[in-house]
C-alpha cells in the first residue's frame, strides 16, 4: 500500500508540473483535459488516503501524533482543500461543458479563478512525503534533522506563497493583469455606450483586433468578428479559458487564458524553489550534520563501548571550538590514553574480534 | 585421544577460519580464541559436552585439547610466515658492517629463523612476537623508515648522528626490523615468563636484568653482533630512566607496541582519524607510561597524518 502511495504523490508531482508546462506552451485543450481529469483522480486518492489514515489513527486513539507527528498535517493540506477548491470544481464544469465561470464581474471572476489556482501550489506538499521516505543519510539522527529542516523551510515557502497569492489575488491590485483586464472592461463599459462601434463586421473586426483578449463578437447568432477559425478555437480552448460577456446586442467572448500562463508561471517556480530548497538542504545541509555532529557522536559511541576500538575523533580546524568537537577533544586527549593505558594492565589481553554471534551455525543457536 | 584431537581440530579449524578474524595474524588470532574460549566457557561447555564433541569432559580438559589444537593450527601458519618474513621481507647486509660476532647474513638468518621458533615455544614470548612480525609482515617498518630518511629530523638524526650508524637507510631498516625480532627474547627469559618490574601485561624491565638477558639470547645467537642484541633487548627499557638508550631499540619499542593490535586494511569510520596517526597520537599522552621516547612519536605521528595512515 506504502508504495502505491508513493508512486501516487510521485506520479502526482509530475502530473502537477505538467499541468503547468502545458499551459505555459499553449497546448491544445484535449491534452489539458486529461491533466484536469487526472488531477481530480490523484486528490480523491489523497482524501481517502488521508481518511482512512485518520480512521485509522483516531481507532488506535494516535490521532495528534499521526496529525502532527507523523505529518497528517501534510496529508491533509495536500488532499481535501485541492478536491474542494480546485479539483473539484474544475472537474464539475468539465463535466457540466460549461465555462468554468460565465458570470459576474470580470475582474471579481479573474480573482477567484487565480485564487483557486493558486491553491494548486499545496500539492508540493506531497515532495515532503516523498523526501521523509527516501533514506539519505546512514544516521537516524542526520536523517531526523535533515527532514526537519526541509519540512520546515519547504512547507514554510508553500504556504506563504499560496497565503499571501491568496490574499493578493482577492484584493485589488494593480498588478499588470489585472491592469490588462480593467482596460478591456473599459472598453466593454464604452461598447455598451457607443454600440454602433462594433456594428457590421467591418466596424467589429476592428474594434475586436484592438483588443487582443476578445476572441469573438456576436449579434445573437451572427458571428461580427471571431480572431481565430472556429477548429482553432473548439481545440484550443476550454470552458475555463474563456469568459462570455452581454453588452447592448452583442455577445463578448474573452480568452482568459493569459491569467493561466501568468499563475502557471508562478506555480512552476514555486515547484522547482521548493525542489531546489529541497535538493540543496539534502545535499548540502545533510553532509554538514553529519560530518559536524553525527559523525564525531558515533566515533565516541564506539569508543566508549568497544575495548579494542582506538580510533581518535577527527576534529576539523574550523570548528574546534564547537561543543561536539571539544567533548571530541577531550575524548581523544583524556579518555583514551586513559582507556588504552587500562587495556594494558588488563590480564585478559586485549578486546575480541570474534564473538558468539559468529560461531551461532557451531553452536546450533 | 586420536580421535578428540580430530574433533578439537574440527571444532579449533571453524574458529580459525572465522571471517571476522580475517586480516589477523597467526599469533593475533591464537591469542583472540585463546581470550574468546576463557571468556566464554559456560557459553560454550554445553556444545563441547554434547555427544557430537566430548561428552562427559570436564572445561579444563576441553580447554587444553582445543588449546593444543590452536596451538597446532598457529605453528602450521607460522612457519612459512617467518620463512616469508625472513627471505623475502628482510635482509641482513648489515651485520658485514658492524664489529663483534659478524658472520655471513645468510648464516644470520638461519640462526635468527631458529631463535624465532625458540621464542614461539613459549607462551609470553609468542605473545609478544605478534607485534614484531605484524611490523616486518605488512611492511609498515619500511614505510614509515623511507620517511623518516626523506624527513631527515630527529629520528634519522638519532639513527645517524647519534648512535653513528654508518650503513644505507635499507640496512638502518633491516637493523630495526632484526631490533623488533629479538625484543621478545626479554620475556623469553624471564624468570616464570613475566617481566619483574611489572605485573602487567607491560614489557619494561631494568637495565640490569637487561643486561643478564642480552648475555642470554648472545649465547643463543652467536652470529648476531652484540649491538643489535643488546638493543633488541633495550628496547624493554624505559627511555625515560634510559636516555642514551639505542634510537633503534627505542623505534622497536614503539613499532612492536604498536603492531601488536595492528588490524591491516581497518576501515576507518567517518569522522575518525586514521588507525596509525590515532595510535601515535594517544601514545603521546602515554609516553611516560610505555618509556617511549616523545620526540620520536611526534615525528611518526606527523608522518602519519601528513601520509593519511
Amino acid at each position: 500500500m506504502e508504495a502505491v502511495v508513493t508512486l501516487a504523490i510521485v506520479l502526482v508531482l509530475i502530473q502537477t508540473m505538467a499541468e503547468d508546462v502545458l499551459v505555459l506552451s499553449g497546448a491544445a485543450w484535449t491534452v489539458r483535459k486529461i491533466f484536469l481529469y487526472t488531477g481530480f483522480g490523484f486528490d480523491l486518492f489523497f482524501t481517502l488516503e488521508f481518511l482512512i489514515r485518520s480512521w485509522n489513527a483516531l481507532s488506535k486513539k494516535s490521532f495528534k501524533r499521526y496529525i502532527v507527528r507523523e505529518n497528517g498535517w501534510v496529508d491533509f493540506a495536500a488532499s481535501i482543500p485541492l478536491l474542494i477548491f480546485t479539483s473539484g470544481p474544475a472537474f464539475f464544469s468539465l463535466l457540466a461543458g460549461a465555462a468554468f465561470a460565465g458570470s459576474g464581474a470580470l475582474i471579481g471572476l479573474l480573482k477567484v479563478v487565480k485564487a483557486v489556482r493558486m491553491a494548486r501550489v499545496l500539492r508540493l506538499l506531497r515532495l515532503l512525503k516523498i523526501f521523509r521516505r527516501i533514506r539519505f543519510a546512514d544516521s537516524m539522527m542526520v536523517q531526523r534533522h535533515t527532514v526537519r529542516i526541509v519540512t520546515t523551510a519547504a512547507s514554510t515557502l508553500i504556504f506563504s506563497v499560496t497565503i499571501i497569492g491568496t490574499v493578493f489575488a482577492l484584493t485589488d491590485s494593480t498588478g499588470t493583469e489585472e491592469a490588462w483586464m480593467k482596460d478591456q472592461s473599459a472598453a466593454l463599459l464604452l461598447l455598451e455606450k457607443q454600440p454602433e462601434r462594433a456594428a457590421g463586421p467591418d466596424n467589429a473586426g476592428l474594434w475586436g483586433a484592438s483588443h487582443p483578449s476578445v476572441m469573438l463578437i456576436k449579434d445573437n447568432d451572427w458571428t461580427l468578428y471571431a480572431c481565430c477559425s472556429d477548429d482553432y478555437l473548439k481545440s484550443y480552448f476550454g470552458p475555463a479559458d474563456y469568459t462570455v460577456r452581454e453588452t447592448g446586442p452583442y455577445q463578448i467572448w474573452f480568452d482568459l487564458r493569459p491569467s493561466a500562463v501568468s499563475q502557471s508561471r508562478l506555480n512552476l517556480t514555486v515547484f522547482l524553489s521548493t525542489l531546489a530548497v529541497v535538493l540543496l538542504i539534502m545535499i548540502t545541509y545533510s553532509p554538514h550534520f553529519a560530518i559536524t555532529v553525527s559523525d564525531p557522536v558515533n566515533v565516541m559511541i564506539r569508543g566508549l563501548r568497544e575495548k579494542s576500538y582506538n580510533l581518535e575523533v577527527s576534529i576539523p580546524g574550523d570548528y574546534s571550538e564547537d561543543d561536539i568537537f571539544r567533548l571530541g577533544s577531550a575524548y581523544n586527549d583524556e579518555y583514551l590514553p586513559l582507556k588504552e593505558r587500562s587495556n594494558s594492565e588488563d590480564q585478559a589481553g586485549g578486546a575480541l574480534d570474534i564473538s558468539l554471534d559468529d560461531i551461532s551455525d557451531l553452536l546450533g543457536s | 585421544m586420536s580421535a578428540e584431537r580430530d574433533k578439537a581440530d574440527v571444532f579449533v579449524g571453524r574458529l580459525w577460519n572465522n571471517p571476522s578474524l580475517s586480516g589477523l595474524s597467526p599469533l593475533q588470532k591464537e591469542e583472540q580464541l585463546l581470550q574468546f574460549l576463557e571468556i566464554n566457557s559456560g557459553t560454550l561447555l554445553p556444545t563441547l559436552t554434547s555427544r557430537a564433541f566430548f561428552p562427559d569432559y570436564p572445561w579444563v580438559k576441553i580447554y587444553d585439547l582445543l588449546k593444543q589444537s590452536l596451538s597446532g593450527y598457529a605453528n602450521k601458519a607460522l612457519s612459512p610466515l617467518y620463512e616469508a618474513i625472513l627471505e623475502r621481507k628482510m635482509d641482513f647486509s648489515f651485520v658485514q658492517h658492524m664489529p663483534h660476532r659478524t658472520s655471513s647474513p645468510s648464516a644470520v638468518r638461519t640462526q635468527l629463523g631458529d631463535f624465532l621458533k625458540t621464542l614461539s615455544g613459549q607462551i609470553n614470548s609468542r605473545k609478544e612476537l605478534a607485534g614484531p612480525l605484524m611490523g616486518v609482515g605488512t611492511g609498515m617498518i619500511d614505510r614509515y623508515m623511507e620517511k623518516v630518511f626523506q624527513r631527515q629530523k630527529y629520528i634519522s638524526f638519532e639513527l645517524r648522528k647519534v648512535q653513528r650508524l654508518k650503513i644505507s637507510s635499507n640496512e638502518v631498516t633491516d637493523l630495526v626490523k632484526t631490533t623488533m625480532l629479538i625484543r621478545p627474547s626479554v620475556q623469553f627469559f624471564t624468570p616464570g615468563g613475566q617481566s619483574p618490574s611489572s605485573g602487567r601485561n607491560l614489557l619494561l624491565i631494568s637495565s640490569g636484568f637487561a643486561a643478564k638477558v642480552a648475555a642470554a639470547a648472545g649465547k643463543t645467537l652467536t652470529f648476531m653482533p652484540d649491538s643489535v642484541i643488546k638493543a633488541g633487548v633495550n628496547s624493554a627499557l624505559s627511555f625515560q630512566d634510559n636516555p642514551y638508550m639505542e634510537s633503534t631499540a627505542r623505534l622497536a619499542a614503539v613499532f612492536s607496541h604498536r603492531c601488536r593490535n595492528l588490524k591491516p586494511g581497518m576501515k576507518v569510520d567517518r569522522g575518525a582519524e586514521s588507525s596509525d596517526k590515532s595510535w601515535f597520537n594517544v601514545a603521546r599522552k602515554n609516553y611516560k607510561f610505555y618509556g617511549f621516547d616523545l620526540d620520536m612519536l611526534v615525528e611518526l605521528h606527523g608522518i602519519a597524518a601528513e601520509n593519511g595512515w
